[in-house]
């Protein structure tokens, strides 16, 4: 009796303490440090940057001498060293440093002349990705080729675009089996990973801990029994491990340093499956400029790299827009479809951002095959959308390597299979590869409906050859939308069209110079409303 | 056959309503229904209130006179309604009442005097009580709006408003007169209980999920019950779980 009530007594009173201290709510917590300058720091980027990172700044018009890649004063970092013993990481792009401290200690570095602010670190909270325990199926190795062929990836295939000379940085939870993998076997034999780093624990190793990241880069590269996963199959890679369970606090700490490694080791493109939601922020905030994450990733795309995030699972959840940094402006978004129905997936989160401008960028497969730690799985989620087009990416970037990470950003929206129409649920569309073999030239489309003003109502009228009448295997999607005076939407549909008088718009609803516009097989027109 | 004409006319009427309609509205949203105002409410506003349920064990605390209880099946059940005012980010204030099911499953050992000296089979009192608490709560950290992290420290008043003494015992069976081989005895109207109870309370929590702890300050037998049996106490600190019922 003694030893259970004492054992209980025991056991709750370690589980306190473990909850106290373990998130510092008591003891210490972890506060960024930013630094008022760089006066007089020396710089050398022919050192400090790969030849990669060099040739990319070159290619983009951006200074070798930025001063945000300027390391930090080392003489105010080992200041602040001695106040509280240690220090957990250092941000050159932002003059920033992450310590752990107590109350004490802060309030002696907010005294220091040299310390423009101390703010504190807050815990946040992931994208995670759905069930994902299925074995393979038959008709699985069907959705395995058409996560390819939805993109016209074997397109990029037949003309030997395979993302060469691209290099990719995946910020992950971990890479288990990548060195082993049968999947990454090309990758290891031609000597494609060029760098890892466990932000975690601050070592080169990352092949162990969570399976994520091993499926998502499976998603770029992954190639199974000749069969692709992903495109840049001959893509070079940096494999960042940046998220760790149960350490919420630390993760974007190790998320900002990464992108920063990223940089310095010559990354073209950036992907991440990161995402900030309502543990941290209300709607509001997601506007592209609120979260440090967000910020980084607008500077990431500054110094010339491609930045692709997933949008977030929360369509289907109260949050329902993106998850930061997905807010981003610089960040190319990526929403999910259904491979069985060819729109919006329901768990894919919606755009717009709170100042309503258009995510997601484009969409790809959120219901896919990648490969697991030991098998091939069929997963769901916008984290394996947002690789499928990193692939894409990368094998567009070696077909027009001249475009600046930008201009990749507006040719890879372009080739979206909808645009120029758009909408919030699918951005510009799945990118095609023909986009890009053709360079940049799109087949234009003959019309296949109009619009029809009649008494009080706008119809838009379908082209009857264009409606295909099989009742059980259509797929006559006609997507409008209504654009308004201040250029952004203020609805949107997406219909399954029978008839030729596909949808109506009644005028009294909407202000005069609203602009309805709509995009029915391939076909894209727009009607003002006077 | 007829089950077939119904599914039949079925099909045939959405096919006539589509082709009269001329869509199938497959996604439609509208950004006018979409608030990316702060909200008005939630968990991290100045005023809101949820309900719980929460499960708690008594933990003996080896006093002298304290009665031995079976530990792992003498616990509280406890169905609350909470609100909380927030005053700053980091302290808020609030009150609740709630019902609480206690119940003290006492061992059968020969030192046993509460509430008698014969041993049973069996042998619990069970508290239905019902009464309100109040708490100081501490939050930590910037959130969205969530409860987020915190620690309350407050106390509490109960009114048992029905006790009962229950205890079992298994018969021979040999004997006409009990067959049926266990009688089980429920008491009620104690009027050896005392009237109220009260004492601490303490949580902490994340979101939803809550430790809690609470100690009861008042002994539970009456002064003059206590001259006759001894100066005995239920134990007083019980450690449990608590689930918010709120987003």
């Amino acid at each position: 009796m003694v030893s259970i009530s004492r054992f209980l007594i025991l056991r709750f009173v370690a589980i306190v303490i473990g909850i106290f201290f373990g998130t510092g709510l008591f003891a210490q917590g972890r506060y960024w440090v930013y630094l008022a300058d760089k006066e007089g720091v020396k710089f050398n980027p022919y050192q400090y940057f790969d030849k990669k990172a060099i040739e990319r700044r070159i290619k983009n018009g951006i200074s070798l001498f930025d001063t945000t890649d300027f390391p930090l004063r080392q003489d105010y970092v080992s200041n602040i060293e001695q106040i509280t013993g240690s220090i957990n990481c250092e941000l050159r792009w932002f003059n920033a440093l992450s310590i752990t401290a107590n109350k004490d200690q802060i309030d002696k570095i907010r005294q220091l002349q040299y310390v423009k602010e101390v703010s504190e670190i807050e815990p946040g909270q992931f994208v995670t990705t759905g069930i994902f325990d299925t074995i393979l199926q038959t008709e699985d190795l069907d959705l395995l080729d058409k996560q390819i062929t939805r993109l016209q990836g074997e397109l990029f295939g037949q003309y030997s675009f395979t993302g060469s000379g691209i290099r990719i940085a995946v910020f992950d939870a971990g890479f288990p089996s990548v060195d082993t993998n049968p999947a990454f076997a090309h990758l290891q034999k031609n000597g494609r990973i060029i760098a890892t780093w466990d932000f975690a624990r601050k070592k080169p190793f990352v092949y162990a801990y969570n399976p994520h990241g091993t499926m998502v880069l499976s998603c770029i590269t992954g190639i199974i029994k000749g069969k692709k996963i992903g495109l840049a199959t001959d893509a070079e890679f940096l494999l960042a491990r940046t998220e760790i369970e149960r350490e919420n606090y630390a993760e974007e700490e190790y998320w900002l340093e990464a992108v920063e490694w990223a940089d310095k080791n010559g990354a073209d493109i950036i992907n991440s499956s990161l995402g900030y939601t309502h543990e941290r922020y209300y709607t509001f905030e997601m506007d592209g400029h609120t979260s440090l994450v967000s910020k980084a990733a607008n500077m990431a795309a500054r110094k010339g790299i491609l930045v692709i995030n997933a949008m977030g699972n929360d369509g289907n959840r109260d949050w329902k827009i993106m998850a930061t940094p997905a807010d981003a402006d610089s960040v190319l978004s990526v929403g999910a479809i259904s491979p069985y129905t060819d729109f919006h997936a329901n768990f894919s989160s919606f755009g717009p951002t709170a100042n309503f401008k258009m995510k997601p960028n484009v969409v790809a497969f959120g219901q896919l095959i990648v490969a697991s730690t030991d098998k091939l799985e069929k997963v769901k989620g916008t984290s394996f959308a947002a690789p499928l087009i990193t692939g894409f990416a990368a094998c567009a970037w070696q077909i027009m390597p001249y475009l600046t990470n930008m201009q990749l950003f507006e040719n890879i929206q372009e080739s979206g299979h909808l645009f120029p129409y758009y909408d919030y649920a699918h951005g510009f569309g799945v990118p095609q590869a023909s986009f890009f073999i053709n360079n940049g030239n799109v087949l234009k489309m003959e019309s296949t409906f109009e619009f029809l003003h009649e008494k009080d109502s706008i119809f838009i009228k379908v082209d009857k050859k264009y409606i295909d009448k099989q009742f059980f295997q259509k797929s006559n999607y006609l997507y409008y939308h209504i654009e308004n005076n201040k250029n952004y939407l203020d609805e949107y549909w997406l219909v399954d069209v029978f008839n030729e008088k596909a949808a109506a718009i009644a005028l009294k609803d909407y202000p005069n110079g609203v602009v309805l516009q709509a995009h029915y097989k391939g076909f894209t027109n727009s009607y003002r409303i006077k | 056959m007829i089950n077939i004409k119904r599914v039949s006319l079925l099909l045939y009427s959405i096919f006539l309503c589509e082709l009269f309609f001329g869509q199938t509205v497959l996604l439609h949203e509208s950004i006018r229904d979409y608030d990316f105002k702060m909200p008005k409410d939630g968990p991290n506003f100045r005023h809101f209130n949820h309900f719980y349920v929460g499960y708690a064990f008594f933990i003996p605390l080896q006093k002298e006179n304290e009665i031995e209880i079976k530990a792992g099946t003498s616990a509280i059940l406890s169905v609350g309604w909470r609100y909380k005012f927030k005053i700053t980010n980091w302290l808020a204030i609030g009150a609740g009442i709630n019902y609480t099911n206690e119940i003290y499953n006492i061992k059968q050992i020969e030192t046993k005097a509460v509430p008698d000296t014969i041993l049973h089979s069996k042998e619990k009192l069970r508290f239905n009580n019902f009464g309100p608490d109040a708490y100081i709560r501490f939050n930590f950290g910037k959130r969205g709006n969530i409860i987020g992290r915190f620690i309350d420290l407050g106390a509490y008043c109960n009114w048992p408003f029905s006790v009962e003494h229950m205890y079992e015992d298994n018969l021979d069976r040999n004997t006409s007169a009990n067959r049926a081989g266990v009688e089980r005895v429920i008491l009620s109207k104690l009027n050896y209980i005392e009237r109220f109870q009260y004492g601490f309370k303490a949580r902490i929590g994340l979101n939803r999920f809550v430790l809690t702890g609470t100690y009861r300050l008042n002994e539970l037998l009456t002064e003059d019950y206590k001259k006759e049996v001894g100066n005995y106490i239920f134990p007083q600190l019980a450690l449990g779980i608590e689930i918010g019922l709120h987003k």
